[in-house]
């Protein structure tokens, strides 16, 4: 049997066989009046949905990821790869070693290595080195660990995007958290199991395809969360309908279903009378979760929170919100980074602090709340982008400013929480920064790492689709077992 | 003989549903051989590592003398034991059972036994006897089913009623449900054979091609938008319009290839087969700065070959592009055989990725040009051609009259300045007069200011008064801080008497500043220059009567709402002559005889009516082509020899190497010349190959049951599913290609099968025994598609529009759901009828698709998809509760049942009349929703009105979220 087939006797026919005529529905008065369906009524208290919780492939670390995607690429050589070698041969060309066969987004001719116009300093007990930029990421030093030789096959953005969020750089995969909802399901059935937050300066380049399900039920695909109008499309009753009118037109419709659910013998109505009352327990379950106005004035200080706009703080503090309420996998995307130095607004010295202000202090708050609640244990949190940034200045049509191009060999990211060890530096790169010499982190051996925190083999966790059985690893990728706590 | 592997997914099909099998039971009691039982085995656990000469471990396990000698090792790894990792390595373990029938292999000597066996896929099918019918069943299709369904022990289910039958049927050609007319007429229409005259009408109705079209433009990635990071608007309707066309005009299934594929490359290709060739231009434009577009353009060749193997062959082609095809006999140089049939398109060089970072290999589009384009056009030509001949004509009789304007031209505008004296501002600024005759404001700006001056009229007989603004010392004509003015009264009194104002105008006018508005009215909002206020200007005013000599006295006001907008330096004159206007003719004018033209036809109301006319006719022909619409097409450069390309190492731009021949996989029979896309196409469709009719009526099937004779429509190779009727799948095949690729034929088929009209309605038997309906013993009942569930909405509430083709549709979506899109194109919510457009217009925005569509699993068709899941969650509950795009319909059921009643209401949605228990609920909800927006009829407004409207509103949105609503029973 394939998966295909096994999800839909999860979803479905199995409900109905074990069920026999079915009953989604609970408070069902006029079927529970009838014998034939008494016995039943205990087993339906079980969910049996496709977000059902699901047995991991072994005992997991964590529970739940909050991956705070920065779109656009920040350049890691100017936040957690201190270079003072690159520093020191700032202005000089490129050594040609490094150029042979190289293809680049922008950089024409010979480029010039660009030091990194920020200080660094060493922080915490770890004495991880962590730029000027995020003084206070380098408050939570000893919590985070930083990967310094990340790299991707992809050097445009939305490849890259689609690459680092489905493991494949075309659209059409299933992305991380739908993997992880497919395989795990989730906990809280009143809220979707994979959320979506935005922020920054628009959707990732790669568009909803980052979050989609690809080939899997599109029931696993990601739900965005909207800062603005409705939370969730669609959540709110329109005008003109009250709670009361609504309830009235719930009944109405969960009684007709029954009638024909009984004339027709399809499990599928019985799953559809379920799913209505999840749709009305989400009605205020989403409101509920979204109004950040109910937690303590220390914490929206702690995040610096802007309520009612669209902000990478109010993000995080709602992420932390969605996790404790059992949602599995929370994607943050925060665009903006992508600090080419074309102009003076995009480059190293006015475009990058500007991004860092908007991100450091929610992302080490989350870290601090985390720790604070005893639930960073139980959360991964991920910070990173699609590649990293070029050594060299890019210099685009002979400007000065002080930018870089694309860089998929090497850059940094961050993983903190759910079973990663804390407060390690790991993998080196070059004197440049330009190629990892020590423990290379491919995004396939990331990916790997986060499933098998997550308690699911990446091996392992498959789905069968144009004859083939897909992993979210490709045909790759390593669990980090020495970043494992 | 020929032999079939069904696979080993049959062991687990079988043992689910307890089927006999051919193969099965004649495997029963044999020992197990290489070629029966290890084979599969391998091939699905072993064989995607160690396959050819670069295996792991340098262990080539499709040798089965191999397997033979390595046995013991082989059956150690997979069960992990030897202190080495398990086998297969970072996969699923091989289930127990296998490798006991490994060992039991082994035991028994390890036989290779059984001749080398091909794929069933990938032999032609022949086309099996058909079953005589006894007793049950209309068609062939029914013999084979009957024969399965006893088999299994099971027995066919009562035809399903009428009322169910018509919608299904409805829905399943046409995708819109019959109306309560319609219903009502088939049910009082007892001829024997009713039901087939409503297939032969369906068949007939230009809607048959919108949903038919459905399917096709999810495999062929149809959106109107480029895909990726920027994600612009493409105009790509024609192409999808060509679709449903192709449809409805039941063109036979391998022209529709052709022309898809290479109707560029067929001789003397026709408009319409250029069109089709956007098939090929569905695929994503990577318009991402920095993209190499060798790149780009690599990876849109590859998705072309996928989309098109997917599509006609249901092989996953796209497998070989890094490495010999795992699991199907497809090798790595097979797939770029295919490339090199793809890679001659023709393009242009858009940008310069060396120099500017961007560049885009840009494909051609085509100026849609139909005979009624060309019929509309020739009208268009021909209105214009007459409004010109009137221009003319009325031209010609003011002949004389242009002679005198033109050496008025020639001589200017007669204008003598006058001196200006006692010049004053009524609210401080400091008028003083220049030697020239000018007149110099200084001093004070306050926010409103109105001069007054006073001159002399000596000549009699001028009939205008000219008015210039000079930027003296470097000063703009305004004293606003933007150097701007307003004027807004320009009021002159001689000897007393204030002088009628006819026509006022000026050499340069800021837009909505329109000097004429200071001719009688308000003054409102006067004359103004910006953002030509450096320059000097001229306002010129002729007045209804000659003026008279004597003192007088004129008023100049600048009295806006923009404050100290008031008039910098002028200078006043008298304009005598016939012309007075003549002096704003711009001197460049004045050499161009056509634009002196257009100056004299100004200064005569006939002309200027008649030249208006030519003008607006012009106009319209221009608007008209701009608006004819573009194609994207598919055209081949010239061919140099033999289309060749490169084997690409792993499948990596990088890396390409030895160049191969254009050409087909070599599994199937090979065509005999050079291949390019036209020859590629007519293989397809050619009758030799074994995958193309087989996967086209898997596909017509799955429309009408949910799920094909092999539920993996996209792959029918060795890991693909197996077929539950391999005989039925073979005859309908078979049967297409006989019927000359037919489609409508087929459709027809199938729909007046015994099969297909079966009821849905299951039973407990069923559900024990068969709970996927996978033997179909009862009829399909599956949840409509995205499109479907809309478009019924709307048809049950009266409102559907309709119209079929044209530019893709704007529907109500929610605010900010094109928010954040890279690109600033904006959502123009259609107005009137236009949002009841059907589905399939909705406008399709890869990175931003209709969000309600989406929720209903269809696709952002970003790549090929053969088949949508079918979920069912609490956010599409959300949807058709609460969307205003469902609310519309709703409240327009609401309106139908206020004054048809209720049972009509729910026939509307749902087919069939409620029944007696029904209708109290419904009746019962009805009275709850008036009672409650009686009570509170503010809470009535926003949805219609009065507490009776909004009730019937909820009434409708109650019937539109029912099960079966949303559900093709």
């Amino acid at each position: 049997m394939n998966e295909r087939d096994f999800l839909q006797e999860i979803t479905r026919r199995t409900l109905f066989k074990k069920v026999g005529y079915g009953l989604g529905n609970v408070a069902l008065a006029t079927m529970l009046a009838d014998p034939a369906f008494a016995s039943l009524v205990t087993q339906q208290k079980k969910r049996q949905d496709p977000m059902a919780p699901k047995r991991p492939h072994h005992k997991p670390k964590a529970k739940s990821i909050i991956y705070l995607f920065m779109a656009g690429a920040p350049s890691t050589l100017d936040l957690f790869d201190f270079k003072p070698v690159l520093n020191k041969f700032d202005g000089d060309y490129c050594p040609e070693e490094y150029l042979k066969g190289e293809r680049f987004a922008f950089i024409r001719g010979k480029p010039r290595l660009l030091g990194s116009p920020h200080k660094f300093a060493q922080h915490g007990k770890s004495g991880q080195w962590i730029s000027e930029l995020l003084p206070h990421l380098a408050g939570v030093a000893d919590d985070i660990s930083v990967i310094r030789t990340m790299k991707t096959e992809q050097f445009n953005h939305a490849p890259a995007q689609l690459f680092a969020n489905t493991g494949f750089q075309i659209p059409g995969r299933p992305s991380l958290g739908s993997w992880l909802t497919y395989g795990l399901g989730t906990e809280n059935a009143d809220l979707p199991g994979f959320v979506v937050l935005m922020s920054g300066a628009g959707n990732p380049d790669g568009g909803k395809s980052c979050y989609g399900s690809g080939f899997v039920p599109s029931v696993y695909q990601g739900v965005e969360f909207r800062s603005q109008g409705e939370p969730v499309l669609f959540v709110q009753n329109p005008e003109g309908v009250s709670s009361q009118i609504r309830r009235d037109s719930l009944d109405a419709i969960r009684d007709l279903n029954s009638m024909r659910s009984k004339e027709v013998l399809d499990p599928e109505i019985e799953t559809r009378i379920a799913q209505y009352e999840l749709a009305y327990r989400m009605q205020t379950s989403v409101p509920e979760l979204m109004d950040i106005s109910d937690e303590s004035k220390a914490t929206q200080e702690l995040y610096g929170v802007e309520p009612g706009k669209k902000s990478f703080a109010n993000n995080c503090l709602l992420a932390r919100r969605m996790v404790e309420r059992g949602v599995r996998c929370v994607q943050l995307y925060h665009r903006g980074w992508d600090h080419h130095g074309d102009s003076e607004g995009t480059d190293l010295t006015h475009g990058l602090p500007e991004l860092c202000r908007q991100v450091d202090r929610a992302a080490a708050a989350l870290i601090t709340d985390l720790k604070q609640r005893g639930m960073l244990d139980e959360t991964i949190v991920v910070w990173g982008g699609e590649f990293g940034r070029t050594p060299m200045i890019e210099a685009r049509n002979g400007v000065k400013f002080p930018g870089r191009d694309h860089h998929p060999k090497a850059y940094s990211m961050f993983v903190a929480g759910g079973g990663f060890k804390p407060g390690v530096s790991y993998g080196k790169t070059d004197d440049l920064g330009y190629n990892p010499v020590e423990n290379e982190v491919s995004v396939h051996d990331l990916n790997a790492t986060l499933l098998h925190l997550m308690g699911l083999e990446h091996t392992q966790l498959t789905y069968k689709y144009q004859g083939r059985n897909f992993r979210l690893t490709d045909v790759s990728g390593d669990v980090l077992t020495k970043l494992i706590a | 003989m020929r032999v079939f592997i069904w696979g080993v997914g049959m062991a687990a099909l079988s043992a689910g549903l307890c089927l006999p099998l051919g193969a099965q039971t004649a495997a029963q009691k044999k020992w197990p051989t290489y070629t029966e039982n290890i084979a599969p085995v391998m091939k699905t656990n072993c064989l995607s590592c160690h396959t050819g000469k670069d295996s792991s471990a340098g262990l080539d396990l499709t040798k089965p003398e191999v397997v033979k000698s390595k046995v013991a090792l082989l059956i150690q790894r997979m069960r992990g034991e030897g202190g080495k990792p398990m086998m297969p390595l970072g996969f699923k373990a091989v289930p127990k059972e296998q490798i006991a029938k490994i060992e039991e292999w082994a035991k028994y000597g390890a036989p290779i036994g059984g001749p080398k066996r091909t794929h069933w896929a990938y032999v032609a099918p022949i086309k099996p006897k058909p079953i005589a019918l006894k007793g049950w069943g209309t068609n062939p299709i029914d013999g084979f089913v009957l024969e399965r369904l006893k088999k299994a022990g099971l027995s066919p289910s009562k035809p399903a009623s009428r009322e169910t039958l018509l919608r299904r049927v409805y829905l399943d050609l046409i995708g819109i449900p019959p109306t309560v007319e319609q219903m009502d007429a088939f049910l009082s229409d007892s001829r024997p054979d009713a039901y087939e005259r409503v297939v032969d009408q369906l068949l007939k109705s230009p809607h048959y091609g919108e949903r038919q079209a459905r399917f096709w433009l999810d495999l062929a990635r149809y959106a109107d938008s480029n895909g990726y990071e920027k994600d612009l608007n493409r105009v790509a309707f024609p192409y999808r319009d060509w679709v449903i066309e192709a449809f409805n005009k039941n063109q036979p299934f391998d022209q529709f290839t052709i022309d898809q594929i290479a109707g560029d490359l067929v001789p003397s290709a026709t408009l319409s087969q250029k069109i089709a060739t956007g098939f090929n231009r569905n695929s994503m434009v990577n318009e991402e700065g920095g993209v190499d577009p060798a790149e780009a353009h690599f990876l849109t060749i590859i998705d072309r070959i996928s989309t098109t193997s997917t599509v006609w062959m249901g092989t996953t082609l796209g497998c070989a592009r890094c490495h010999d095809h795992k699991f199907d006999p497809i090798s790595q140089k097979d797939f770029y055989k295919t490339y090199a049939v793809f890679s001659n398109v023709d393009f242009r060089r858009d940008g310069d990725y060396e120099k500017n970072h961007h560049e885009v290999w840009r494909e051609p589009a085509i100026k849609v040009i139909t005979p009624e384009v060309e019929k509309r056009r020739a009208l268009l030509a021909a209105k214009t051609m007459l409004a010109e001949a009137n221009l003319k004509a009325e031209f010609d009789s003011h002949q004389e009259e242009f002679d005198r304007w033109k050496s008025a031209l020639a001589t200017g505008d007669k204008a003598s300045p006058v001196r200006l004296l006692n010049p004053r501002s009524n609210s401080g600024a400091v008028l003083s007069v220049r030697p020239d005759g000018s007149v110099v404001p200084s001093g004070q700006n306050p926010a409103q200011d109105t001069y007054e001056v006073e001159f002399a009229i000596t000549n009699e007989g001028g009939k205008a008064l000219k008015l210039d603004v000079l930027p003296l010392d470097k000063q703009p004509v305004g004293r606003s801080p933007g150097g701007n003015f307003v004027l807004t009264e320009l009021d002159l009194v001689v000897n007393g008497v204030r002088q009628d104002a006819e026509i006022a105008k000026a050499d340069f006018t800021q837009e909505l500043f329109d000097p004429q508005s200071l001719v009688g009215g308000s003054g409102k909002p006067g004359w103004a220059v910006f953002p030509q206020s450096s320059k000097p200007h001229t306002l010129i005013v002729s007045y209804k009567s000659p003026l008279p000599s004597g003192q007088a006295k004129l008023t100049l006001r600048c009295n806006s709402v923009y404050a100290q907008h008031n008039l910098g330096a002028f200078r006043v004159s008298l304009v005598s002559g016939e012309y007075p206007f003549i002096g704003l003719v711009p001197e460049a004018t004045k050499k161009n005889p056509e634009l002196t033209m257009v100056q004299f036809a100004q200064s005569s109301p006939e002309l200027a009516k008649v030249a208006k006319a030519a003008q607006a006719a012009r106009m319209a022909q221009a608007n008209y082509e701009r608006e004819i619409p573009s194609a994207l097409v598919t055209a081949e450069k010239p061919a140099k020899g033999i289309l060749k390309a490169a084997v690409h190492h792993r499948g990596e731009f990088l890396s390409p190497g030895e160049l191969v021949n254009a050409g087909v996989p070599s599994i199937f029979p090979q065509p005999a010349e050079s291949m390019n896309r036209l020859s590629y196409a007519k293989w397809l469709v050619s009758p030799k190959n074994p995958m193309t009719a087989r996967v086209q009526v898997n596909r017509f099937w799955a429309q009408y049951f949910g799920r094909g004779i092999v539920e993996t429509d996209e792959d029918l190779g060795t890991q693909g599913s197996v077929p539950t009727h391999p005989k039925l799948l073979d005859w309908l095949a078979t049967e297409f290609m006989d019927r000359k690729w037919n489609m409508k034929a087929m459709h027809r088929l199938i729909v007046t099968s015994a099969t297909y009209r079966q009821s849905s309605v299951s039973s407990p038997k069923l559900q024990e025994r068969d709970p996927e309906n996978l033997l179909f013993a009862r009829g399909p009942r599956v949840r409509m598609d995205a499109e479907m569930i809309r478009d019924n909405a709307l048809a049950a509430g009266g409102i559907l529009n309709p119209k079929i083709g044209g530019p893709s549709v704007m529907p109500f979506q929610p605010d900010g759901v094109w928010a954040m899109l890279y690109s600033s194109e904006a959502w123009m919510t259609a107005r009137d009828a236009e949002r009841n457009r059907r589905g399939i217009y909705v406008f399709l925005k890869r990175t931003a698709p209709y969000p309600s569509f989406m929720t209903f699993d269809a696709t952002p068709r970003e790549v090929c998809t053969t088949r949508r899941s079918r979920t069912n969650t609490p956010l599409q509950a959300l949807t058709l509760l609460n969307d205003k795009a469902y609310l519309e319909p709703a409240s327009a059921l609401g309106v139908v049942m206020s004054s048809k009643g209720v049972a009509y209401g729910f026939r509307s949605a749902t087919g069939r009349k409620p029944s007696a228990k029904e209708l109290v609920v419904l009746n019962r909800a009805l009275s709850s929703f008036k009672a409650k927006y009686s009570a509170k009829p503010e809470l009535a407004q926003p949805l219609g009105g009065s507490a009776t409207t909004a009730a019937y509103t909820m009434l409708g949105n109650v019937i539109l979220n029912l099960d079966e609503t949303i559900t093709k029973e």
